[in-house]
């Protein structure tokens, strides 16, 4: 039983859809993870940055110590026989702190048209175009966010609006239209996404492509990050700078999967291309920007009994280019000045099922965000899943 | 065919991504040739130049001639260079200066340090966006009288230039379609060479460009105080040039806000007035509101340029610190009795809070970290008519 739980778990989740595609029948869901991180990657006082990239939204430094990476409550209710009701509240700890979010809250239905049924969200709802736009540690190989999770998509990606998606044979094609509250776009400037997935069976063999797009608008988005950071003393007052522009990111999610009688694997290949246009600046000082960001990830799973074993790199490359520069110095505080050095991270995690409810898992992190700095550290933590219906 | 058409672009991305990351700037000629006259550091933005006033060499060596010659006042006995001294950052020392008729001036002498990026000129004034605008009124203005060339001396103040070969070469050479002497170009001449007046190699440069010992201890914490949310002097003092009024080569107009604030310093008849003599903003466009509004000024070499306040009536920064740490100022005796710190016109950003002496001393440090050695004794901008 646990095999099969655990086979579904690597084959499934990280392209197919969110709860609410897997069970038809009201649910009220909670995932946990805890993890103790033997270092920091950025100090308290500090935001955390990456070379080159603006970033936000919730793409937060790891603490060292003990932190909540998530603490959420997933419900799914069924009105009558044509709506559901669906919400999610998260906890996530950082610097300290803990913030309540609620990430989700929509009303879902299917009218059926021409034959097809397109399954429709209203309301605040989690992006469908890739897994990577919704990081949850609870329900992830590893305890942090890819670096591709934090820079295309603030490490969470919720916002108002529609989401439309129907299926074809073995395709689901989803339109989203959005107000633009999150990361990179900037509340009531519209965002947009399309995807396209394919999932097939062959033999042993599991074959999940998904393809997407996304058009995003933003004035004046600022870094959300240093609006909250309360703790900070630095002593040159941290630059808060301003982006005004749009942000085109496309990208691939492919993975590929074979079970064994008593094993599986599975090789992931996730890479997003983001083209960024517009100005960047401060209170006074401004340049004009284009910014070129390509982000690859690869996944290796290899789950056998009850242990999973998970490996993956993220790398950035970054091309940017400013003009009409009021000074560099904006550019150098800002972080995005980079030359000759591509974003890096590569982690490990073994994970233990000790029931369906409870799973230890044990991490080795490095990562490289800045040219002289690489940040290595382990994790120790435990995630918990409990359905309370 | 769609497997194959996805297999080769994220090929192609992938082998993107193995490519290392780079960073390009880029600047047009025109922005490199003006960094160039400016002698501008990187980490110094490109100010805005007014297009009918191109930056040249020529007028730069001229306008810096003429700042310096008394023969631009009526009376020849000052020049710009009488109120403005390299030595204190090209202010003067006084509480007010006088005039070359011994009239006293109501405002303190500013210092000059990087006028280029400020967006309005003199104390209160916001119909002067360029430093061409400002400068008609220290040379032609009769109330007060500065240099005194009003409509009565003009053709004489020019004659002395047009009959002077030195002058003659010179003007020929800044503006070489029309060798003419005339007002405008004596104002476009000054104004290209208080342009180059940057002041941007103090400790605190230093620092910012990475030099973590360029400060003292006791300077980190007084900027730390100076960003902070108890003296919160960047709500007025802030960027690059300490002063939010500010404008670069990329500043939107429209974007520009309201530069001009009650600080508290008075308030004579219980409705926020200022001394008659000067009420600030309010004498542009008597706007009862605009009682006791002037411009913040630049802060740096502000250990220079003391007395402090748009009248002088401040002698130091210890106490200009005390000022604001009392929420604004109560004149108890003398002819403008008042306590501004009730002002109804006062700044809400003005509000009392407790400093330590520490404190104080800190931020002073800090203050005198932004005083430039190599600006105030550069000798491109000293007097030309002194050189051996």
């Amino acid at each position: 039983m646990k095999k099969i739980i655990l086979a579904t778990a690597i084959l499934l989740p990280n392209i197919a859809l969110s709860h609410d595609d897997i069970a038809d029948q009201n649910q009220l869901i909670l995932d946990t993870a805890i993890t103790y991180k033997s270092q920091e990657n950025s100090n308290i006082n500090q935001v955390w940055k990456i070379s080159g990239a603006m970033l936000g939204q919730e793409a937060n430094r790891i603490g060292k110590g003990i932190n909540i990476d998530q603490a959420s409550l997933y419900g799914k209710k069924h009105l009558n026989d044509s709506y559901w009701l669906v919400s999610q509240v998260s906890a996530h700890s950082h610097s300290g702190e803990t913030k309540l979010d609620l990430e989700q809250l929509y009303l879902q239905f299917s009218p059926t048209i021409s034959g097809h049924e397109f399954t429709t969200q209203l309301g605040k709802i989690a992006t469908n175009t890739t897994p990577l736009a919704n990081f949850h540690s609870a329900n992830n190989d590893f305890s942090e966010a890819s670096l591709l999770s934090d820079v295309f998509f603030g490490r969470h990606s919720q916002d108002l609006g529609i989401s439309v998606r129907t299926k074809y044979q073995q395709f689901s094609l989803g339109l989203e239209l959005l107000n633009g509250d999150n990361w990179p776009a900037s509340q009531g400037e519209m965002a947009a996404g399309v995807y396209a997935k394919y999932g097939q069976h062959i033999g042993q063999f599991y074959v999940d492509v998904n393809i997407w797009g996304q058009s995003n608008k933003a004035n004046l988005r600022n870094d959300a990050r240093l609006n909250s950071n309360h703790h900070s003393s630095s002593l040159v007052k941290q630059i808060n700078y301003y982006f005004t522009g749009d942000t085109v990111q496309y990208g691939v999610d492919a993975k590929l999967g074979y079970q064994a009688d008593d094993w599986q694997t599975s090789l992931g290949l996730n890479v997003i291309n983001a083209d960024i246009s517009g100005k960047v600046s401060d209170l006074t000082q401004s340049a004009h920007m284009e910014s070129t960001i390509i982000g690859t990830q690869v996944v290796w799973q290899w789950a056998f009994s009850d242990y999973q074993l998970a490996v993956g790199y993220d790398l950035l490359k970054i091309d940017n280019t400013f003009s009409q520069i009021s000074s560099k110095l904006l550019l150098e505080d800002a972080g995005l000045l980079v030359s000759n050095f591509n974003p890096n991270k590569i982690a490990a995690s073994l994970q233990y099922e000790l029931n369906p409810e409870l799973k230890f898992r044990l991490e080795w992190i490095k990562e490289q965000t800045k040219p002289n700095q690489i940040d290595t550290r382990i994790g120790v933590g435990v995630i918990w899943h409990y359905s309370l219906l | 065919m769609l497997r194959k058409l996805l297999f080769i672009t994220s090929l192609l991305l992938l082998l993107c991504s193995c490519q290392e990351s780079k960073t390009q700037l880029v600047e047009d000629p025109e922005q490199e040739n003006i960094r160039a006259l400016l002698a501008l550091p990187d980490h110094m933005p490109l100010p805005y130049i007014p297009k009918y006033n191109p930056l040249t060499k020529e007028k730069i060596s001229l306008g810096r001639r003429l700042f310096y010659d008394k023969k631009l006042s009526a009376n020849q006995t000052q020049s710009c260079g009488s109120c403005h001294f390299q030595a204190l950052a090209f202010s003067d020392g006084k509480v007010t200066p006088t005039g070359s008729t011994g009239q006293l001036l109501a405002r303190n002498s500013q210092g000059l340090s990087n006028v280029l990026y400020h967006t309005t000129f003199t104390w209160a004034n916001n119909t002067l966006p360029d430093i061409e605008d400002q400068l008609q009124i220290p040379i032609r203005a009769d109330a007060p009288v500065e240099l005194g060339v009003t409509d009565q001396y003009i053709d004489e103040v020019l004659a002395r230039f047009s009959t002077d070969p030195v002058y003659q070469t010179m003007f020929a050479a800044a503006f070489p379609e029309d060798g003419a002497v005339t007002m405008n170009k004596i104002v476009f001449s000054i104004a290209s060479f208080v342009r180059t007046m940057i002041s941007a190699n103090s400790p605190y440069d230093q620092f910012i460009a990475g030099n973590d010992y360029a400060i003292t201890p006791a300077a980190k914490r007084g900027l730390a105080l100076f960003n902070g949310e108890k003296f919160e002097c960047f709500h007025c003092h802030r960027g690059i040039n300490f002063s939010n009024s500010y404008r670069d080569i990329n500043t939107d107009p429209v974007a520009i806000s309201f530069e001009f604030f009650n600080v508290g310093l008075y308030d004579t008849d219980s409705t926020g007035s200022y001394p008659r003599i000067d009420q600030g903003l309010y004498e542009v466009g008597f706007n009862p509101d605009h009682r006791g509004m002037y411009r913040p000024p630049t802060l740096r070499n502000v250990e220079l340029t003391g007395p402090y306040m748009h009248d002088g009536s401040i002698t130091n920064l210890r106490d200009v610190i005390k000022h604001y740490s009392d929420g604004g100022r109560n004149v108890t005796t003398g002819r403008y009795v008042g306590d501004g710190r009730y002002s109804p016109l006062k700044s809400a950003l003005v509000q009392p809070f407790s400093a330590s002496e520490q404190e104080i001393d800190d931020l002073i440090e800090f203050l005198n970290s932004l005083t430039d050695q190599d600006f105030i004794t550069n000798p491109k901008f000293s007097n030309p008519h002194q050189e051996p």
